[in-house]
């Protein structure tokens, strides 16, 4: 009356019901006519999970497909941030990981119980060393404040400097000094230099003062012109700064510069220094212009016989001293000009697609840390090893998304 | 724990006490659980349209402000399309169905099932989280950038909802693998009943558009936790990008709302005409094509978002031709009845409910289909009464319909035939009542998501009010039977509809395996062999019983 | 012609008579213009294009469709009525197959079925084959329809007009500069529209037009029509955006060409010889600060004016400062740097000029 059909497909075999005599494994359900027809359905079962993960992960790949073509020089632009070294690594791991699993799945078809506890532990292992790299990646990120939204800031972190050389001018960032000539010395600047960044001591320009212009902007692309203008006042509180900018740079928008920093110089001489659009509250109706002007030559010191600080030149503040830039500085020199508007989106979809990714690999450990456990306990035989087969056939899936994420987000520009 | 369970008794009665319910893996108590689940969600967003209509009973402010009106619609959409109308059949009904028409013993993943019904739990609970920490104002459809900027409580709604999407997407799945592992030899796919094929065509919509959903709502909720800045203009993002993702779903979820509702109205108009359902292998191609159609439209609700006039064209082309499929199986079932022996049982009322309530819904979404028609009625009251027409007065008719129709196998208990009757053309009445005046009321201009309105759309608006409340009321009494039913209806038959699908041939109520003994070998859809026997049981119900084999006379042509 | 008389006798015949009963039952007409204004004391002196626009409203046109006030809004509306035509044919079939079937069908006692068959592929064909057509028919004139609804031909300069949605609130701005907040257009002449949104999603939509279109932030969108008739009209948001979605609405006054060149060179006029308190006034009107702060002490999604002049505001991060013209200066360029606890941080940017912040500042010093 009830008929079994072996056939391994996920064919629309019929199966008769109402076996439930004689499972050799206890692990097989009683509503299941044998071990063949359970281990059948939990593999179409998971079969469909997968399909189910793809369409999970496919809106962020919609997304980034978007996002690139819309706008490809974000892209070119912002890929070098990520370290394809680690990438690599994080790859190859992942490549043995999905070995170790797939071989789990041959020793318990073949009773080999150690050989099974020893695939699981690795696989768990590389999962593990997977997700320490992304630790080492992320905290590097939120180290140099390459994150994603308002977040990103690389120009401002104390530890971002790496990214700007003499050509790259982050917007907002830019040097300049307010020289006071009844004090001869500098007074106040235009920009917040990044603490510990020092600039090439050949840079030699002129002090000047910082005149920032806000300008309201009409039209759009070639059609784009300026309306109107006024002046502002350099360090006037930022219309949005307010909201958890961190880092003490709270109430700035317009680039303001300390006493407590370096005094810098215009490296160019007089002219617009900068011009960026104020997008973040502003609407795209508003662009901040800081332009450096020449001041007087300063005054000098009333006596004429004490010594110059041999340092101190015109146009030359004090520098610290000064550091060789290093080979990881130096990776990065060919970046110019500032980072195109809206770079933070290519870090919301980095951060989107390797975050979810990672998720799935924390999910993944959990689920191999349980076969271990039941590994060890001796559950699986060759007549019941579905767990570890459907459990194989997930982390190749999740091994499969970073195969193309990698090259999506690491490698190509 | 459950091959200790005895096999003979109702699976109602085989093990008592709260724990034997919270840790079933049996899926017709999980089924129950959904269900009362369900139409405790269906009071709740019931309530909450009430709420809506009495406010809109006159223009300016009736009960309440802006405020809460905002939340009171966002919060009836989001309730009854994530906790009844998107799970409503397939979880309730199908739960506790599916399995006994396959005469299977119980669905390929029990445990998974049960988790699928724990996070309908768990999404149920962050919605009314959400409604207690003062509610969400977004629309139930979360467009950006108001739902990112709104001080309202998203977060745990989107959460919701996300849990929401899990537990559809399991079900989904544990229907599939049931439907193509679990089948008796004898079953071919075109020997399978239509329901079956209704609920096969939605898993496979559950399985493959609802991650889509998770997705969205995953980026919705990182949005505002964490300004990620994928959907916000200010920071580079797109907000059209999130009604694409979002609509990528949400059509599909309504055809996963709608087509298990065409399923069991195959059923029931089969046994309640009393004879074989017309065109079997159109029906059952139109629900997958209705399956697989469903997931290049999505742009249709997005024609004047900004999308390109070349993307409008294809989906204005596409959506007319998931029409089709539809209108086929109106014509079939219309077909059905010709020539039929037709009984007006309570689900036979709301059968036919269905069949002219569809119809209006179709054909409004032609309206809608039209390009430049749909300029001039989208986002006014045009759509809200279409898309009531077809996920209220057809996917919830259909849903109390089947519900009855199945009431007397799953509870072992006849609910009142003449309340029931009763109630059926108050929920047609109130219906029509409430939703016809709205047609008028878009086309006319009335724009929609409105606490306020133009004084000369207030006619229309109390009509809409009044009819409201028929229908509220109706289903309130509905449910209020049923309950009463469990303990004080007449005891039910084994097969009081005389139908002819194999969940008949199981005991009434079922056992906890579904059949004590191995299930017959039934031709569905074939009415000669069984014959009427009123009065079969103490209580007076009827029974069919099927007749021996070799007294069957020459049948009638089945496919 | 047949399917549309009977779809308009079916439709007219069934709800005519809640239409013919509606002038007599509904309520008399609210304030026309602006909803959101306050009970204040009506303006000293309305201009006449503001008098034009604060004409009550009389629905005018067809049972289901308001009047057609754009030349190509005949497409959608031919459209609509076949399509009305169609459904209530097929509406009608279907139903009365169904009763027919059930009455003629009904069990009775004894009554077996009668054989029939359970399928019929020429039926089949037939009945996908027919709506196949139809639906084939039906996408091609809506196609070239919408083609025309939305190809937007040459305009004159004059006639293109920008548009700013914010919440909750509509500001034109015309050629000339002039700005205002109900939209003035000429007649028999097309006109485009550009337009953004300073804050979220909003939709604008003039239902005597057939107009309707998205308004997306950080991005412009475009709609054009050709007014066919003067007359006051209703131009709604359409795309909820948040607590006053329904009270975002305006009017659309279409203008005979000579009082439209009139409009504009008067109210350039007049919003050139505003100053101080009166430009103030202008301005918080038409940019829409009333619908958030009130005149009269009560409070809504900002604080009220009244009298809050010279006072000390506390703002969120403690300090406190004193509400003079810095404070509003301050307050209309960077909002977001004077947040004040008790109200949400809603406040967008909007773009005035010095002379309008003074005068803002003027206006709020008089409201006592």
């Amino acid at each position: 009356m009830s008929d079994h059909d072996h056939d391994h497909g996920h064919g629309d075999d019929g199966h008769g019901h109402h076996g439930g005599h004689g499972h050799g494994s206890p692990w097989i359900q009683h509503h299941y006519d044998d071990a063949q027809h359970q281990f059948d359905s939990g593999k179409l079962g998971i079969w469909f999970f997968l399909v189910q993960e793809v369409l999970f992960f496919s809106g962020l790949f919609v997304a980034y497909i978007l996002y690139r073509y819309h706008h490809p020089e974000i892209y070119a632009y912002a890929h070098s941030y990520l370290d394809v070294k680690w990438g690599a690594i994080n790859t190859a791991v992942l490549i043995i990981s999905s070995l170790t699993a797939a071989w789990a799945v041959r020793c318990a078809q073949l009773a080999q119980r150690r050989g099974l506890i020893f695939c699981l532990a690795v696989t768990i292992a590389c999962a593990c060393g997977f997700l320490g790299i992304k630790y080492v990646e992320y905290s590097h990120k939120i180290h140099e404040r390459i994150l994603f939204g308002k977040k990103f800031d690389p120009c401002i972190a104390s530890a971002g400097n790496h990214l700007l050389n003499k050509e790259n001018y982050c917007p907002g960032v830019k040097t300049s000094v307010v020289w006071d000539a009844k004090t001869n010395k500098a007074d106040r600047g235009c920009l917040d230099a990044p603490t510990g960044y020092d600039w090439d001591p050949a840079l030699k320009g002129i002090q000047g003062k910082c005149v920032v212009n806000e300008l309201t902007m009409s039209g759009t692309g070639a059609n784009r012109k300026e309306v109107s203008r006024r002046p502002v006042e350099a360090c006037a509180p930022s219309p949005d700064h307010g909201s958890g900018h961190g880092g003490g740079h709270g109430k700035q928008t317009y680039p303001c510069w300390t006493l407590e920093q370096n005094p810098h110089v215009c490296p160019k001489g007089p002219g617009a220094m900068v011009h960026y659009g104020d997008h973040t509250s502003r609407g795209s109706t508003v662009e901040i212009e800081v332009t450096c002007e020449a001041v007087p030559a300063p005054v000098e010191p009333k006596d004429a016989l004490a010594p110059v600080d041999g340092k101190l030149e015109r146009g030359e503040a004090s520098f610290k001293k000064p550091v060789t830039p290093s080979k990881h500085d130096l990776k990065h020199e060919f970046q110019s000009g500032p980072p195109p508007e809206h770079t933070n989106m290519f870090f919301s979809i980095y951060f989107a697609m390797t975050g979810l990714h990672g998720l799935h690999v924390l999910f993944g450990i959990f689920v191999y840390i349980w076969l271990l456990v039941r590994a060890i306990k001796g559950h699986f035989t060759p007549d019941y090893f579905g767990p570890v087969d459907y459990a194989a056939l997930y982390w190749h899936l999740v091994d499969l998304i970073w195969i193309f994420l990698f090259p999506l987000l690491y490698l190509i520009h | 724990m459950s091959a200790d369970l005895d096999n003979t008794v109702s699976y109602l009665e085989v093990k008592k006490g709260l724990g034997s319910w919270l840790y079933t893996l049996d899926h017709k108590r999980i089924g129950m659980m959904y269900l009362c689940g369900i139409l405790f969600s269906l009071m709740l967003g019931g309530a909450f349209a009430l709420l809506v209509r009495t406010e809109l009973f006159s223009p300016g402010m009736t009960i309440v402000g802006q405020d809460w009106y905002n939340k009171f619609f966002t919060l009836h959409g989001a309730v009854m399309v994530f906790l009844v109308i998107i799970p409503g059949i397939p979880a309730a009904l199908g739960n506790m169905v599916l399995p006994i028409q396959l005469g299977a013993p119980d669905v390929a993943f029990p445990k998974l099932n049960l988790a699928s019904f724990y996070l309908w739990c768990s999404g149920a609970f962050l919605l009314l989280l959400a409604t207690g920490l003062g509610g969400v104002d977004t629309g139930w459809t979360f467009y950006t950038p108001y739902s990112i900027e709104t001080q309202t409580a998203v977060i745990p709604a989107v959460a919701g909802a996300f849990l929401l999407g899990f537990s559809s997407i399991f079900t989904g799945l544990n229907f599939l693998v049931t439907i193509h592992k679990f089948r008796p030899a004898h079953m071919g796919w075109f020997q399978m009943p239509l329901n079956l094929w209704a609920l096969y065509a939605t898993a496979l919509m559950q399985v493959l558009a609802t991650p889509v959903l998770g997705i969205t709502l995953l980026l919705l909720f990182v949005e505002r936790f964490m300004h990620i800045g994928i959907f916000d203009p200010t920071l580079g993002g797109d907000p059209v990008l999130f009604q694409h993702f979002f609509w990528f779903y949400s059509h599909p979820a309504v055809y996963i709302m709608i087509v298990p509702g065409m399923g069991v109205i195959s059923e029931m108009i089969t046994t309640f005409a009393r004879k074989p359902i017309f065109g079997y292998r159109f029906i059952a191609y139109s629900s997958v094509a209705l399956a697989l159609f469903s997931f290049l439209v999505w742009g249709h609700h997005m024609f004047v978002s900004g999308q390109s006039r070349l993307a409008n064209m294809v989906f204005s082309a596409l959506t007319f031709s998931v029409g089709i499929p539809s209108a086929i199986k109106v014509f079939n079932w219309a077909a059905t009845l010709y020539k039929g022996d037709i009984r007006l049982d309570t689900p036979m009322l709301y059968v036919l409910s269905f069949l002219i309530l569809f119809t209006i819904g179709g054909l409004t979404g032609i309206f809608l289909a039209v390009l430049s028609i749909d300029v001039h009625l989208h986002d006014t009251y045009f759509v809200v009464a279409h898309f009531h027409y077809v996920m209220m007065g057809s996917t919830l008719v259909a849903f109390v319909g089947a519900l009855h129709y199945w009431w007397p196998k799953l509870s072992g208990r006849m609910y009142p035939e003449t309340i029931g009757r009763v109630c059926a053309w108050g929920v047609f009445i109130g219906f029509n009542l409430t939703f016809l005046p709205q047609f008028v009321m878009g086309s006319r201009g009335m724009p929609r998501r409105y606490w306020d309105y133009d004084p000369e759309y207030t006619l229309y608006h109390r009509i809409s009010t009044v009819g409201a409340f028929i229908l509220g009321v109706s289903l309130f009494v509905v449910v209020c039977y049923l309950a009463w039913s469990l303990k004080r209806g007449k005891k039910a038959t084994k097969n009081p509809w005389g139908a002819s699908t194999l969940e008949w041939e199981a005991p009434t109520p079922p056992t906890v395996f579904n059949f004590p003994e191995p299930p017959p070998e039934v031709e569905i859809y074939n009415y000669d062999d069984l014959v009427e026997v009123p009065n079969a049981n103490e209580d007076g119900v009827t029974n069919w019983e099927r007749r021996p084999a070799a007294d069957k006379p020459a049948t009638s042509s089945h496919h | 012609m047949k399917p549309y008389l009977l779809a308009f006798a079916l439709v007219f015949g069934l709800f005519a008579p809640p239409a013919m009963a509606q002038p007599a039952a509904a309520p008399p007409p609210a304030a026309a213009v602006a909803p959101a204004a306050p009970a204040a004391a009506p303006p000293a002196e309305m201009t006449w294009w503001e008098k034009e626009a604060a004409k009550p409203y009389v629905y005018e046109g067809t049972y289901w469709l308001p009047p057609a006030a754009n030349k190509d809004a005949k497409g959608p509306d031919d459209l609509f009525i076949w399509v009305l035509g169609m459904s209530a044919f097929f509406f009608v079939a279907i139903t009365a197959c169904v009763v027919y079937f059930v009455i003629k069908y009904r069990h009775k006692p004894g009554r077996k079925p009668e054989p029939s068959p359970s399928h019929n592929d020429v039926l089949e064909i037939t009945w996908t084959v027919i709506p196949t057509i139809i639906a084939v028919i039906l996408f091609v004139y809506g196609w070239r329809s919408y083609i025309s609804l939305t190809s937007i031909p040459e305009t004159r300069p004059e006639n293109q007009i920008a548009v700013t949605a914010q919440k909750w609130n509509w500001s034109f701005r015309y050629y000339n500069g002039v700005e205002d907040n109900v939209l003035h257009v000429p007649v028999d002449q097309p006109v485009k529209l550009t337009m953004t949104s300073t804050d979220v999603l909003h939709s604008f939509f003039v239902p005597v037009f057939r107009v309707k279109q998205d308004i997306v932030p950080r991005r412009f969108t475009y709609v054009w029509f050709w007014p066919t008739r003067t007359g006051v009209y209703r131009l709604y948001c359409t795309e909820y955006c948040g607590k006053d979605h329904s009270l975002m609405k305006t009017k659309v006054v279409v203008h005979s060409a000579g009082n439209y060149e009139r409009y504009l060179s008067e109210a350039f006029g007049k919003q050139m010889s505003l100053s101080g308190a009166a430009l103030g006034e202008s301005v918080y009107k038409k940019k829409g600060c009333e619908g958030c702060h009130t005149l009269d002490g009560s409070v809504r999604l900002g604080p009220s004016f009244k009298g809050v002049w010279g006072t000390d505001v506390k703002l969120g991060d403690g300090s406190s400062v004193k509400f003079d013209e810095a404070y509003v200066r301050n307050s209309i360029q960077a909002p977001q740097g004077q947040s004040r606890p008790g109200f949400p941080p809603s406040m967008p940017v909007i773009p005035l000029s010095d002379k309008e912040i003074e005068g803002m500042a003027e206006f709020i010093k008089a409201q006592k």
